[in-house]
């Protein structure tokens, strides 16, 4: 029963849009990355570099 | 809750926020216990490891009694190096770098510890209850359903542990490490929670939901995906962070970064299938598996090339830095893998490479190369730092680098060699149309020797890695006692204040906010936006699954019933209990390819018809072994008696375990009934009448079944020996497709 009204209810046509949505995602963010300014790229790549400044234990109050 | 955040703040800048300093304290603590245990189960893993190579190339190594045989020790070794291992190696990368990258203490520090040693509790419960030979058999999914529970619940506090870290932070942008970290975390809870549902038949006992081939679909689809988002994804969150550390300078190219972060996630859902080529999955599922592995090359390569070129000009720093050592072997590892893998997701080539020690050759390079030495390269650069001392000798870190180098070529080649050699044997057909080795058993004496380099390779692993430990152990005595966690200044972001502000606006006041978040494009608003970002990986990796998984569940012309296919006998099916508590399917498959070779070796192709009651599938992936699909009728009873024993003495130069306790321990009917009531909730069509009178059937059908074996001259009194119920299953397999009717009375 369930699998003849699955079977009738032309699914295809989601594997179809599904297909459409992540061409269309993948397009957006190629562009993305293409277009993104290079200043932002550069503040992004660098954050592992910067992880606070680290201060002595002591210098904290106790 | 512990603790949170310790902030000591002052506020010079009275109403300017951006010029407060906020003081944050790292957890290390939990740091160190996660490399701690990484190391201890790496080693423990590995020795498993070592033991399994020593059993293949030298049978009697399986001597240790029935908890210590190659088909128990397989899944302990598998799930000790990817859930203990490597496991713990992704936690501490998580909790040290995540820490950093958001300028947040972790959430909470209970949560963190419960995290820790809920997940060790895991691991001690799997190696115990899997060499007591309780498994679900599905690979990397073996432990039983209380086990899963309880993962399914550490799991769900890391989670929780983590995003609330991330709604903490003080740094808005998500670095692109922190992205993988979240597609991991949240792929892996919906890979777990859909292969691990079953009905439990009892404390230690399961049934699977999926049958046949929905069941190998499910498990392949998480299968390949657990070693996507648990040894990769994380793991390349690990690269994106701790290499330009080590490097001391930022990744390559942040652009390529985005581009393989999305990729991955989109692509590597779908590529599951490709597990399964040439077996009874429909063409279809098996080729979009194909198309989207071939697919992954790209983001791959992109990811790796990333990866090296972000040590542009610190080349020479290799020389004399093994943190840098590891890394680029293990990027190259992954380059390596991951060209591998789609070359092997061909189906042409894949028909050669399937249940081989080429396969095993694959997840080796990846396992050893890449998991096992970016963990070593994290290892050696966060001991200094976490313990606050010099590491205790660079020079030991260099040797288990070569040491490590040599070990994974001389295992890789080993089974590369092995594995051609015995894909090619399989296929050989003689100038008169016949296999040239009808034998599978000259096929195995002939790659001995390959196994033996497998064991010399995997012994300078082995002992490269104990090294590492020395080099940890010797490094924290003489590390200083006080080991107080790392206190750093951080501005107090000011995007927080204006949250706090936001609630006050007016209409337009709220469009010009949004106009102004909107400045800098959209990804970027994403990225200060964790939830959002979160709900479209799930979306991401959920759409894959969806149009792959569904349609297979659904769709009835993809699993064609065949009339003559019958459910087991109560008998049987305590007999299939027994093959998969031995762990037989880690040697034996059930699946022969519609490949002339296979069909002229092993008999008529499997169908998927034929595995409608087989919960959970036993296709297997690798043939030690021959395959079982059509075993049933091949061999009179006593043959399996005299084999089961003593392998040599059917089969003179086997390599299987004896398993003469078979012969002797009672069979156990106490849960039979039990098993054709959940078969039965299950859909498959016993009666109430069968499933009351289980035990009695099953003990008629050994009754004749030891008679038999008595006729032919062999032991006498084994109708209540799990013996009998094996050699039930056995006999079982692959004749019904021969039958012209159903069998009639059914035991």
């Amino acid at each position: 029963m369930r699998k003849d009204i699955m079977e009738h209810a032309g699914l295809a046509i989601y594997a179809e849009i599904a297909l459409i949505i992540f061409v269309a995602v993948f397009v957006m963010i190629i562009l993305r990355a293409i277009l993104m300014r290079r200043e932002h790229s550069q503040f992004l790549s660098r954050m592992p570099l910067e992880d606070g400044l680290t201060v002595e234990q002591d210098e904290v109050s106790p | 809750m512990a603790t949170v955040l310790e902030e000591v703040s002052g506020r010079p800048g009275g109403s300017n926020p951006s010029t407060e300093i906020e003081t944050v304290r790292y957890d290390d603590a939990i740091v160190r216990l996660f490399v701690m245990a990484t190391l201890i189960w790496g080693l423990v893993g590995m020795l498993v490891g070592l033991v399994l190579a020593v059993q293949l190339a030298w049978w009697p190594a399986n001597g240790l009694g029935e908890y210590f045989t190659y088909g128990r020790l397989r899944p302990l070794h598998t799930n000790a190096v990817v859930f203990a291992f490597a496991g713990n190696a992704v936690f501490a990368a998580v909790y040290y770098s995540s820490q950093r990258l958001l300028k947040a203490r972790m959430f909470s520090d209970v949560m963190s510890k419960f995290h820790f040693w809920g997940w060790q509790g895991i691991i001690v419960a799997a190696a115990i209850t899997l060499p007591m030979g309780y498994t679900q058999t599905k690979e990397y999914a073996e432990l039983e359903w209380p086990i899963d529970i309880v993962t399914t619940l550490v799991w769900v506090v890391f989670a929780v542990n983590f995003f609330l870290t991330l709604r903490n932070r003080r740094e808005k942008h998500l670095y692109v490490a922190l992205w993988f970290y979240i597609a991991s975390i949240i792929t892996v809870a919906v890979l777990h929670i859909v292969n691990n549902l079953v009905i439990p038949t009892g404390l230690f006992t399961s049934f699977s939901m999926y049958a046949g081939v929905h069941d190998a679909m499910i498990q392949w689809w998480y299968g390949h995906n657990a070693v996507a988002f648990l040894l990769t994804t994380p793991f390349l969150g690990l690269m994106y962070y701790f290499l330009p550390k080590a490097a001391d300078r930022p990744v390559f190219s942040y652009r390529l970064s985005i581009l393989h972060f999305w990729s991955i996630v989109f692509i590597y859902i779908w590529a599951g299938p490709h597990h399964l080529h040439y077996t009874s999955l429909p063409e279809w599922a098996s080729t979009v598996g194909m198309v989207f592995s071939i697919m992954l090359w790209m983001p791959s390569w992109g990811g790796m090339i990333n990866g090296l070129f972000t040590l542009r000009g610190a080349w020479h720093k290799l020389r004399d830095e093994p943190v840098l050592k590891f890394f680029v072997v293990g990027i190259t590892f992954y380059g390596m893998a991951t060209f591998e893998g789609p070359m092997m997701s061909i189906k042409t080539v894949n028909a050669l490479s399937h249940y081989t020690d080429w396969t095993v050759a694959h997840v080796h390079a990846g396992a050893l190369g890449w998991n096992g030495f970016m963990t070593f390269g994290m290892i050696y650069w966060l001991i200094p730092r976490l313990w606050k001392t010099k590491l205790w000798s660079t020079r030991l870190a260099n040797t288990h680098f070569w040491l490590g180098t040599i070990g994974i070529l001389l295992y890789i080649i080993a089974m590369y060699s092995a594995g051609i050699t015995q894909g090619l044997m399989w296929r050989a057909f003689d100038e008169t149309g016949r296999l040239m080795y009808p034998d599978f058993m000259e096929t195995v004496v002939a790659i001995m020797p390959m196994y033996w380099v497998r064991v010399l390779g995997g012994s300078l692993y082995f002992f490269s890695a104990t090294l590492c430990g020395v080099n940890l152990f010797m490094t924290a005595r003489s590390a200083p006692k006080d080991l107080s966690d790392p206190v750093v200044q951080v501005a107090r972001p000011a995007w927080r204040d204006r949250q706090v502000m936001a609630s006050t606006v007016n209409y337009d006041e709220a469009l010009f906010g949004l106009q102004d978040k909107l400045k800098h494009g959209w990804h970027r608003l994403l990225e200060g936006w964790p939830a959002v970002f979160s709900v479209l990986v799930l979306v991401a990796i959920s759409v894959g699954s969806i149009v792959e998984i569904v349609p297979m569940l659904l769709v009835r012309n993809n699993v064609p019933t065949i009339a003559t296919v019958m459910p087991y006998s109560p008998l049987e099916l305590e007999g299939r209990d027994i093959y998969i508590k031995e762990g037989c399917v880690s040697c034996h498959t059930q699946m022969i390819r519609p490949l002339r070779s296979e069909i002229e070796r092993y008999g008529e192709y499997s169908k998927a018809g034929e595995g409608i009651y087989d919960r959970p599938h036993l296709w297997g992936s690798k043939r030690t072994g021959p395959d079982l699909a059509r075993l049933g009728g091949k061999y009179p009873h006593l043959w399996h008696v005299r084999h089961m024993e003593d392998p040599r003495s059917t089969s003179p130069s086997s390599i299987m375990p004896s398993y003469p306790w078979l012969l002797t321990k009672s069979l156990d009917l106490g849960s039979t009934q039990k098993k054709l009531e959940v078969m039965m909730m299950l859909g498959v069509p016993y009666t109430i009448d069968q499933a009351d009178q289980a035990i009695d059937l099953a003990q008629a059908q050994a009754l004749e079944i030891a008679r038999e074996i008595a006729e032919q001259g062999g032991p006498e009194g084994l109708e209540d020996k799990e013996i009998v119920a094996l050699i039930a299953y056995m006999q079982r397999l692959g004749i019904d497709i021969k039958r012209e009717q159903p069998r009639g009375a059914r035991r």
